[in-house]
């Protein structure tokens, strides 16, 4: 299963350093936005990562290959699962260095450095989207699920996007942020836990599903 | 061993193999215990199917040219020298009665047919 | 005689075809050649053979095993050669080779390195890189070093020019001299199994219209030909498929005994080959 996860990153290994790059755009373009750029760059790369593995799958037939090895089509699916929880280290990686490399170089930007806040939203959306991205590209591929895809992506990115930046305004951040904390007086870290057990059940759910879709796929 | 295989031939490729093999075995060129490749091996060398060549050593075995040891191979049968003295002879016998026919058709008698042959066999002397 | 492979009434509904319950077996140690037009079935039934498509009924059977209950076990002693070979064109012959050898239990990569040095395959490449051949062989290459007991091949020779094609029923005489292996090899370029195969499955429209041994069908079966004025419509029956112009006539005939009957040895009889056995057959079908 750890050569399946290691072969996605191996296909798309120009991507890696596309996403790297693309961290440090992210950074310069969405610094006016408050507290916007983790999470954009975490699920702008995450996002890229998923589409560009399965995009591999589908140009070159591959998934008739792998189906005709010995292994099993549960196991295929937990990996592209992982995948998601590998790529989000990956991001969250890779947005940390971009933003050191631009502090450490002095350059003059408003940097947005992660915060706990900022990786629990981005690994909630993420989940969220992987939840249902990942059950329909499983079943119909990559080309087929193209329009779904687009539609996800608008969802995914830019709403979060909206709220979050909405939520930056003075006035109604500070209501929001401070009415939940003071409902379930939770810690910053209780919360992000709970947020990430959430998305974690999410996830299993989703590959529960995906496994038996992916049983019954057809090549 | 030679053996020639003919695709335009209307005579079985196995039977093919066989004829051969048998000529090979009675003109003694392929002596009693002589190992024989493996149908496999024959069937790569003459580009045929494993099929054919097991085909033909089932025939040569059931007519008593050869023998196939389990595990070793097949082999050129020990014969009896009465045996393979007669089957020689039914050879001549056969080549002998083409010539005769032959003769016939041409119009010769008898004694010309024999005066010939004498002169042939001396020839071979 | 042991069976490698089973194929017992396998039916498969698609909305414009079917595969209506076909059947044939593959003994150990023989090749079968898998025949047919394009569209007959033949990859639905690979497909099917590898659990890549769902059967709709029958059942499959691999080392005597069922192919879906035992579906990983199977795989591990099976070698494919698709006619595309779905590597990621992106990844080089070497890593494509440390990501499959890993999933087989008995990789070996002496065997590997031994088939790359004969097919001269560059392993620093990527598969994009390769020749349709050299895809082919690459696949090859990758079937035979797990010590696969049945190679499946899918129309592996189409694309390719004659020399490669030639290659590969030398790799296949190669791989026969081991009594342990079969090979199940579709083509509709019948000239690459007239040699090698032992075994010849025909299948038409979903349907198996003959499968037994080659020499079998070769032997059985006879091409006549002759004057216009010899057929009546009693002798016409005969003929599995016949073409007649203003002159003469050529046509098949599936028993040799029959000919003397009719003809009384009028016509001339040749041997078939098997493009002429598939050919009679799939347009006699058309005509009747």
């Amino acid at each position: 299963m750890l050569n399946l996860i290691l072969k996605d990153l191996l296909v798309q290994k120009k991507s890696l350093l596309f996403a790297l790059g693309y961290c440090f755009f992210l950074v310069f373009a969405f610094q006016s936005m408050e507290g916007t750029a983790p999470v954009a760059a975490t699920i702008a790369v995450v996002y890229l990562l998923i589409q560009y593995s399965f995009a591999y799958d589908d140009k070159n037939k591959s998934e008739i290959m792998l189906n005709s090895l010995p292994i099993s089509r549960k196991d295929i699916v937990l990996a592209k699962y992982l995948s998601v929880l590998l790529y989000i280290g990956l991001a969250t990686v890779a947005y940390m260095f971009a933003t050191l490399v631009i502090k450490m170089i002095n350059i003059p930007l408003k940097v947005q450095f992660l915060s706990l806040q900022t990786i629990s939203i981005s690994f909630f959306i993420v989940s969220l989207m992987a939840s249902f991205y990942l059950p329909v590209v499983l079943k119909y591929g990559y080309l087929k699920s193209k329009m779904f895809n687009i539609v996800m992506f608008l969802l995914f990115f830019f709403i979060p996007m909206g709220i979050i930046s909405l939520n930056q305004k003075p006035g109604f951040s500070l209501s929001v942020n401070m009415s939940l904390k003071d409902a379930i007086s939770w810690s910053n870290w209780q919360i992000t836990l709970l947020v990430i057990g959430f998305s974690l059940l999410m996830m299993c759910v989703s590959c529960f599903i995906s496994i038996n879709i992916y049983n019954n796929r057809e090549f | 061993m030679r053996i020639i295989i003919s695709n335009s031939s209307n005579e079985p490729i196995y039977m093919q193999i066989v004829n051969q093999l048998k000529e090979l075995i009675l003109k003694d060129e392929l002596k009693a215990g002589y190992a024989l490749p493996s149908i496999r091996n024959l069937a790569r060398e003459l580009q045929v199917s494993v099929i054919t060549t097991k085909r033909a050593y089932e025939e040569l075995e059931r007519e008593g040219f050869i023998e196939t040891v389990q595990g070793k191979g097949s082999f050129v049968a020990a014969h009896n020298k009465e045996m393979l003295r007669e089957k020689k002879l039914s050879i001549a016998e056969e080549k002998l009665g083409e010539a005769v026919l032959f003769a016939k058709s041409l119009g010769l008698s008898l004694d010309e047919l024999i005066e010939l042959l004498q002169l042939l066999y001396e020839e071979e002397e | 005689m042991e069976n490698i492979l089973e194929v017992i009434n396998l039916r498969k509904n698609f909305n414009k075809f079917a595969l209506k319950d076909i059947s044939f077996t593959l003994p150990k140690g023989y090749i079968m050649g898998f025949i047919g037009p394009n569209g007959a079935g033949k990859s639905t039934t690979i497909k099917l053979i590898m659990n890549l498509l769902k059967k709709d009924g029958g059942q499959i059977k691999v080392f005597g095993k069922d192919h879906i209950q035992h579906e990983k076990e199977i795989k591990q002693h099976i070698g494919f050669v698709y006619d595309e070979s779905h590597f990621y064109d992106e990844l080089t012959l070497d890593e494509t080779k440390k990501f499959i050898a890993p999933f087989y239990k008995s990789w070996d990569d002496h065997v590997f390195h031994k088939y790359i040095k004969i097919f001269q395959l560059p392993l620093d490449k990527k598969i994009k890189e390769l020749s349709k051949g050299m895809k082919m062989k690459f696949s090859l290459a990758l079937a035979l070093s797990h010590d696969a007991k049945l190679l499946i091949m899918d129309e592996p020779t189409s694309g390719l020019d004659p020399i490669v094609r030639s290659e590969l029923l030398d790799i296949l005489y190669e791989i026969i001299q081991d009594e342990e292996k079969s090979v199940f090899f579709s083509t509709h370029i019948t000239s690459d199994l007239e040699k090698v195969a032992d075994y010849i499955t025909f299948i038409h429209e979903g349907e198996i219209v003959l499968s037994m041994a080659k020499d079998d069908i070769l032997d059985n079966y006879c091409i006549v030909k002759g004057g216009i004025d010899l057929l009546d419509t009693y002798n016409q029956k005969a003929f599995v498929g016949i073409r007649k112009t203003q002159y003469n006539f050529q046509g098949l005939i599936d028993c040799r005994e029959k000919v003397q009957n009719l003809f009384k040895g009028n016509v001339i009889i040749e041997k078939p080959s098997l493009e002429d056995i598939m050919l009679y057959i799939v347009r006699g079908k058309q005509y009747a």
